[in-house]
């Protein structure tokens, strides 16, 4: 990475962290949020690097939240970094098992079977209520942060800290994997899959382990949700939530690893105003910003970026 | 010398015309803010808005405006509360639990609300009750059924003013063993989902425990919003079951009647909806005779024929053109009982403003009056409202009321349909509810 | 001399048309062999069966000895067989360099590396070396899309060789190359595949090129080998008997 781009890295992030004790707590709650969303939309353009769409992001985005819930309830864990690391792995091992299958296809029968298995865990969710109270949902008590237990006020901030510091290294991370080898392969598959087969590389092998780091990334999304909301419920597997990602993702775009973060961080800021302001028909005003937003930025609001450049070429 | 005096005249009606009509002078508490502030959470759209949201929010905007004006009836004669006007901001409660969770913080750290009345699904009520008690704003749940809230939990600024699903279950099980003491096999048609599955559990076990030979040929749990009940129907038809519990609500609910009137299901077997007094009005002629139908309370045609009620049914007609309905009927409690703690605490505090804690010391155990007769907080250490609850069978269409009228009512009370305080409704039914006093 | 590739009995058919019958081939190392015949005769079949893009369904494929017939095409390439195609199967979206390196990762068998960078040092010298051999090193940066034909041909060339095959099949390599460009083109390649003793065979329709870079000729028909051996003798022979051939 240049080093002006990690010097700016850094400084966001040092920025962001500050402004979490300084914004009403209100918008630091929603910022926590629109970053959970904005890994696993993250997830969603990493498999489109290599021209495959999911719809089924949302299974590990529920797989994190509930391990976090059930490790709580079952086996009594409380420390956030623990809950945190346990649902990224169960997240992985899910993925593990479902990309034996998923990886052999592409393209519309990719996005149908992710949308199939999504819909396969929200039916169960809801079926076994007795362990996973249906819709009710279960509830997260305050996890502890680093061994304390803080108290109510301060928790928000320290969720919204670790909330940044979960996303940095995410982000830090999936920027390494798309400079490896293993990260141009995913692009070489969306390009031309015989020439890779034909340099002797397994592309099933490509696909699989990028489903499965993505599904760790959405898993990671999951948790985080649940312990800023301190709710779980099955709405979190149901397909548009998986969809909520896709559009998020077209939102900011697919050229950097923190456009699909923007896009996150504009639309749940754009949803909050919606309902705030159009109460009896957000969801026309919502869809109506969108298409906006889409007909006249189809690269997402990344591109945005350019536009200075371009002016200052011309 | 008739110059200046007309200019007088004049100056003084100009003066009396410019005091905005219907806004009595009345002095507000030392203390007190220049409004009062809720934050009104309903579903505004999809699929729960019209049977449930909608005739809440026009109750509240209804209640609001004349409780500002000061014309409800006694003891509400005082404009807004305790003389400080209320004023409504609200909040859809679509979107799911998560994005309510956000909205609540929203509600009370952007938007500075001084109390919140709302929610009418229950995985929103479980979800925001901690968040309401982590950020130390009163909170009251008007509708949302599940009976977890405070039988799982303690919570010091959560109130629900009105009771939850059990009394509907138990009562409806107490009504049927009036009218059919013999009932030997029962079925349940109910959504799959919390409030189906709750409501099933509930009124089965009431019903096994109260007696014991009754057998269950069948249980159907169509998806929610399936709207489409070919399948359960048949099913039903074959199985024979003299009773037919069911929770549905919504378009399940009137879908699900209209689909299986031609095909006799009703004549076949003894049906029940809990909550089925909303397609009253809606459905009008289409309500078949000989079912079952509840309001989850003493609401709607349920309710007493005091002058309370009678205000509140005429002045929610001449507005909406429509009689309200049960949804109307918990709203019109919860803000009827803020109103009343408020001015309770109000008093109790030598008439200055009160602090939260004192209105909430009002509030606990509180009893008030609403159109849907008293109301008790008798239950979760005074948080939980305690109601009798009321069944009917439909019989002829009503032309003037433009609605089937009810008949074979029985009311059964609060102490016979409510578990006592501190004991969880699974434990009373179990222990075969003692304590119960029922006719 | 080792016999690099041979072929016994291959045959395969689609449908009703016969694409290969029967084939028995030997070619030993160092040989470059031109593959000439008309449209649809089966050489491209030929090339396919070999790299295991299709499987035969009778007769075995044997590569410095070892038994190779029905083995994947990644397999097949790493064993040490490297194929061109008539359309050049480039990453079209990523730099010419993005792709010589895409090769090399493959061929240190470091594809599936998550995170260190596909643009080390250790790779990126060698890989310019030898983009520069090909003449593509003032290329590096430019998106393959961007490249003219005959350039994304060496490229395709180039990145077959960047795997240090034994044996480089290529398929048409001077097709679609302006006629000025198909001898330096070629020039280019043999210069480079000679001194580094790859066996070479190549398809092509072009009899002047087939003539001067090929030691050895196989005339594919209907499936079938008709002719081996000298290029000038079988090609005036093919050329003498035209009702021969139909």
């Amino acid at each position: 990475m240049k080093p002006r781009a990690v010097l700016i890295g850094v400084l966001s992030f040092v920025g962001l962290g500050a402004v979490g004790f300084v914004l009403p707590r209100w918008t630091v709650f929603l910022f926590s949020l629109a970053l959970a969303r904005g890994l696993a939309a993250l997830s969603v353009a990493l498999l489109m690097r290599a021209g495959l769409v999911s719809f089924g992001q949302s299974l590990f985005f529920a797989t994190g939240a509930y391990t976090a819930a059930f490790m709580v309830r079952l086996l009594g864990v409380r420390e956030a970094g623990l809950l945190l690391v346990g649902a990224v792995i169960v997240s992985m091992t899910v993925a593990a098992l479902t990309g034996l299958w998923i990886a052999r296809y592409r393209e519309i029968f990719f996005a149908m079977l992710s949308l199939a298995f999504t819909m396969i865990l929200y039916g169960w969710l809801l079926k076994a209520y007795w362990i996973t109270g249906g819709t009710d949902g279960l509830r997260i008590p305050p996890p502890t942060v680093l061994g304390t237990a803080w108290s109510v006020d301060t928790l928000r901030s320290v969720l919204y800290e670790a909330t940044l510091v979960c996303t940095a290294v995410a982000l830090v991370l999936i920027h390494l994997f798309l400079d490896s080898p293993l990260g141009y392969a995913l692009r070489a598959v969306r390009d031309n899959e015989v020439r890779l087969e034909y340099l002797g590389s397994s592309v099933w092998q490509v696909v699989y382990w990028a489903y499965v780091l993505a599904a760790g990334l959405a898993g990671l999304g999951g948790v985080l949700t649940a312990l800023n909301v301190g709710h779980v419920d099955p709405q979190l597997a149901y397909w548009t939530t998986a969809g909520e990602f896709v559009f998020i993702t077209l939102l900011g775009g697919t050229e950097s690893v923190l456009a699909p973060l923007i896009g996150a961080v504009v639309f749940e800021f754009l949803r909050t105003y919606a309902l705030k302001y159009a109460p009896y028909t957000w969801q026309m005003a919502l869809g109506g910003m969108m298409l906006l937003l889409i007909l006249f930025m189809p690269r997402g609001l990344w591109t945005l970026r350019y536009l200075r450049f371009r002016k200052a070429v011309s | 010398m008739s110059r200046p005096f007309s200019v007088l005249n004049i100056f003084i009606l100009i003066l009396l015309a410019s005091t905005p009509p219907g806004s009595p002078q009345a002095p507000t508490p030392p203390g007190a803010p220049a409004q009062l502030k809720v934050g009104i959470v309903v579903f505004l759209s999809g699929a729960a808005a019209a049977p449930f949201g909608v005739p809440a929010r026009n109750a509240t905007e209804l209640l609001i405006e004349q409780l500002n004006a000061g014309s409800a009836p006694k003891p509400y004669d005082r404009p807004g509360i305790g003389g400080v006007p209320i004023r409504a901001v609200y909040v859809d409660e679509a979107g799911g639990a998560e994005r309510q969770v956000a909205e609540l913080r929203r509600l009370v750290l952007e938007e500075k609300v001084d109390f919140v009345i709302g929610y009418i699904s229950s995985a929103d009520c479980l979800a925001i009750a901690p968040v309401a008690e982590e950020l130390k704003v009163l909170t009251f749940l008007f509708d949302c059924g599940t009976n977890r809230i405070f039988e799982d939990r303690t919570y010091r600024y959560v109130f629900r003013t009105s009771a939850h699903q059990v009394i509907d279950s138990i009562g409806l099980a107490r009504y049927l063993l009036k009218i059919r003491p013999n009932v030997r096999t029962v079925a349940g048609l109910n959504q799959n989902y919390a409030w189906g599955q709750d409501s099933w559990n509930t009124f089965r076990d009431a019903l096994l425990k109260l007696k014991p030979d009754v057998k269950v040929v069948s249980e159907q749990f169509p998806k929610l919003f399936a709207g489409e009940f070919s399948t359960e129907i048949s099913a039903l038809l074959a199985a024979r079951p003299e009773f037919i519990h069911s929770s549905f609500w919504g378009g399940d609910l009137e879908g699900f009647t209209i689909q299986m009137t031609p095909r006799g299901l009703h004549r076949r077997s003894l049906i029940a909806f809990t909550p089925g007094e909303t397609m009253l009005p809606r459905l009008g002629r289409d309500v078949p005779p000989g079912i079952i139908v509840g309001a989850r309370g003493p609401h709607g045609p349920f309710a007493p024929n005091t002058p309370l009620n009678q205000w509140f049914v005429r002045a929610y007609r001449d507005r909406y053109g429509i009689r309200p309905v049960y949804a109307s009927y918990h709203m019109a409690q919860a803000l009827l009982g803020v109103k009343a703690a408020f001015e309770k605490a109000l008093a109790a505090n030598e008439g200055k403003w009160p602090t939260v804690d004192q209105v909430i010391a009002a509030l606990e155990y509180l009893e008030f009056e609403t159109p849907s007769g008293t109301i008790r907080m008798a239950i979760g250490k005074g948080h939980q409202a305690v109601e009798p609850t009321a069944y009917g069978i439909t019989g002829p269409y009503d032309p003037q009321q433009k609605e089937v009228r009810l008949t074979n009512v029985m009311t059964f009370p609060a102490e016979c349909v409510n578990p006592p305080d501190g004991v969880k409704s699974e434990d009373w039914i179990r222990q075969g509810f003692p304590g119960a006093r029922c006719p | 001399m080792t016999v690099v590739l041979e072929t016994e009995g291959l045959t395969r058919r689609f449908g009703q048309v016969v694409a290969a019958e029967d084939l028995a081939v030997q070619v030993r190392e160092g040989e470059q062999v031109g593959i000439v015949g008309p449209n649809g005769a089966g050489k491209t079949t030929f090339l396919n069966l070999v790299t295991g893009y299709i499987p035969p369904e009778r007769g075995t494929i044997r590569f410095m000895g070892r038994d190779i017939t029905g083995l994947h095409p990644r397999t097949i390439t790493r064993l040490g067989i490297a194929r061109t195609f008539q359309i050049p199967q480039l990453y079209s979206n990523l730099t010419v360099l993005e792709n010589m390196l895409l090769a090399w990762a493959a061929r240190e068998g470091r594809m599936m590396d998550p995170w260190w960078p596909l643009r080390r040092t250790a790779w990126v010298e060698p890989a310019m070396d030898l983009l520069a051999r090909f003449g593509l090193a003032d290329d590096a940066d430019r998106p393959t899309y961007t490249l003219p034909e005959g350039k994304r041909k060496l490229l395709d060339v180039a990145l077959a060789l960047a795997l240090r095959p034994r044996l480089l099949l290529m398929d048409e390599p001077t097709s679609g190359v302006s006629v000025r460009e198909k001898f330096p083109l070629m020039d280019t390649l043999m210069e480079i595949l000679l001194p580094a003793g790859v066996t070479v065979l190549f398809v092509e329709h072009d009899m002047d090129v087939v003539l001067r870079y090929a030691q050895r000729v196989l005339v594919f028909q209907g499936g079938r080998v008709v002719a081996d051996g000298d290029p000038q003798a079988v090609l005036s022979e093919v050329l003498a008997a035209p009702s021969k051939t139909k």
